[in-house]
């Protein structure tokens, strides 16, 4: 109901809530320290079978059974009647008659849940781990959200001070609302394809990483101060602007070398990655990728992760995919292994490099590319440059490892 | 903000055309780009007035998909440039004739694109 939806709103300042439990027409996506510029218009009240009915005598909450049916609660089911009539709008607007409507015994009526609705608001939501306070129209209850393990007890001893029967309070776990962040917000822990910013740059996450029980991340060598050889460069994530506290050092980037098989008068490396390990108070969780709404649709938004459960090799015609903080998720064919590529505007040549048929923009560098359809997946190496906005060309893991020596990524 | 290109209305052939890609802050608050590469990444485009393509600067070039984040000042200008020596890119030397040069910044969207000007080689 309306005021459901305004309570969460209230809860959740600076989140975003992805549904609504309620049959309500509203827009509860805004943080509440936000103007909101195009708000929903006010339901005529024709469409709100609450406010129709809750003039009726003993109403206690009117919805949609899960066969359909139109069910109110009623305290006396002798009222029928005057609901039929106080909802007549409603039905007709929905092209149906309100003799359809199954009639439920009350035990409360409307005006007090939403009374205690309100009062248990003010006490549970001030506590950590409670998700929502609802008016509960199908279950004639004030219906509470806490978090798995949060305070349920602690919840129950305040509604018993406020003088709110036990018995018309469900106290349920249920998972917490978060904000749905996009690759370039900040997202902790820290998970592989997220937006990071050194000195005057941005690049992706590769992949996080363990090295003698050192937390890491790899990402491309370029995304450091200088490209090849350690300069300590300094890592935040999204930006240094949006969140201060630096979490990453760079640790690990072999310098390029020449000759033993570089081309005459350039620079070499089998990849272009390096190893910055995270600082103490900066969480990241291993194995993991951020996975975007979906593939090849331009999405940043984090709608879950991928999972790491194995290293492999690039094979020509299989399928890779890629995340990174510009272009997202894309997939497309290997088009070419193990090629020797000489890197725009430099001396540098990679050798032995993938090269993907898809989507890649400036940003993505470093981001991860793996194989696999499903949530598990096979970590394959990092993204680190691209021709035109079609192909991009990674660094194999096992030549990070080689240069990085062994990591463990799941 | 202003993208253009600079090149000489005529060159003699075979000699060396200095070209430059300018993007100016023409607003009165600062700007921030986001610009593909490290050195930055631009295209160049030659092609005959007639339409064909002569020299891209970026033709087949595998470019670092980083990301800088640069500031332009009002009134700033960061300016791009490169040497075209005349040239195709099957590297046969280009012949004397009208040319349109054109130009591009690559950044996290679309490119930051120039409006052609007019190069005409003579003998």
């Amino acid at each position: 109901m309306r005021q459901h939806t305004i309570l969460l709103v209230g809860l959740a300042a600076g989140t975003v809530l992805t549904a609504s439990a309620c049959s309500d027409a509203g827009q509860p996506t805004s943080p509440s320290n936000e103007t909101i510029t195009n708000p929903t218009p006010a339901l005529q009240q024709s469409d709100d079978p609450i406010a129709l009915a809750r003039r009726v005598p003993g109403f206690g909450g009117f919805f949609y059974d899960a066969q359909g049916n139109p069910t109110i609660y009623l305290k006396d089911a002798a009222a029928r009647g005057t609901a039929e009539r106080a909802l007549q709008p409603f039905f007709s607007i929905q092209g149906t008659s309100p003799s359809a409507m199954r009639v439920l015994k009350a035990d409360y009526d409307w005006v007090s849940l939403e009374r205690w609705q309100s009062a248990a608001s003010t006490e549970a939501l001030a506590r950590r781990g409670v998700v929502f306070v609802d008016a509960d129209e199908a279950s004639n209850r004030v219906r509470i959200g806490v978090e798995r393990g949060a305070a349920g007890t602690e919840v129950r001893a305040a509604i018993a001070r406020l003088g709110i029967p036990a018995s018309a309070v469900i106290v349920q776990e249920t998972e917490p609302v978060r904000q749905l962040a996009t690759l370039q917000q900040q997202v902790r822990p820290v998970p592989a394809g997220v937006q990071i910013n050194f000195p005057g740059f941005l690049c992706s996450i590769g992949f996080n990483a363990t090295k003698n029980g050192q937390r890491s991340f790899i990402t491309a060598s370029h995304c450091s101060n200088v490209q090849g050889g350690n300069q300590s460069t300094p890592y935040w994530q999204p930006t240094e602007t949006a969140a201060p506290a630096q979490i990453a050092t760079e640790v690990d980037d072999p310098r390029y070398r020449q000759g033993n098989g570089c081309p005459a008068g350039r620079r070499c490396r089998m990849s272009d990655a390096l190893r910055a390990r995270y600082a103490a108070g900066t969480a990241s969780s291993l194995g993991k990728i951020a996975k975007t709404t979906a593939v090849n649709n331009g999405s940043l938004t984090i709608s879950g992760n991928f999972t790491i459960t194995a290293e492999g090799s690039p094979v020509v015609g299989q399928n890779a995919n890629k995340v990174g903080r510009t272009t997202g998720w894309t997939r497309g064919p290997i088009t070419n292994t193990c090629v020797n590529v000489n890197v725009s505007g430099s001396k540098i040549t990679q050798l032995c490099q993938t090269i993907v048929s898809a989507g890649v923009g400036g940003g993505d560098s470093g981001g991860p590319v793996f194989r696999g359809s499903g949530t598990n997946v096979t970590l394959l190496g990092i993204l680190w440059g691209g021709s035109g906005s079609g192909t991009y060309v990674f660094s194999p893991i096992a030549n990070v490892e080689s240069e990085l020596g062994a990591l463990s990524t799941f | 903000m202003r993208v253009e290109i600079v090149a000489p209305a005529t060159v003699r052939k075979g000699r060396p055309v200095r070209l430059a890609l300018k993007v100016s802050n023409t607003t009165d608050r600062p700007i921030t780009l986001y610009l593909q590469g490290r050195p930055v990444a631009f295209d160049l485009v030659v092609r005959q007035r007639a339409g064909g393509v002569v020299w891209q600067r970026l033709e087949g070039a595998t470019v670092s998909a980083i990301l800088g984040v640069r500031t332009l000042d009002p009134g700033a200008t960061l300016e791009l440039t490169d040497t075209w020596n005349q040239r195709t890119n099957a590297g046969k030397p280009a012949e004397p004739g009208d040319y349109v040069v054109t130009g591009s910044v690559l950044t996290d969207r679309e490119p930051l694109e120039a409006i052609g000007v007019p190069l005409t080689i003579t003998r």
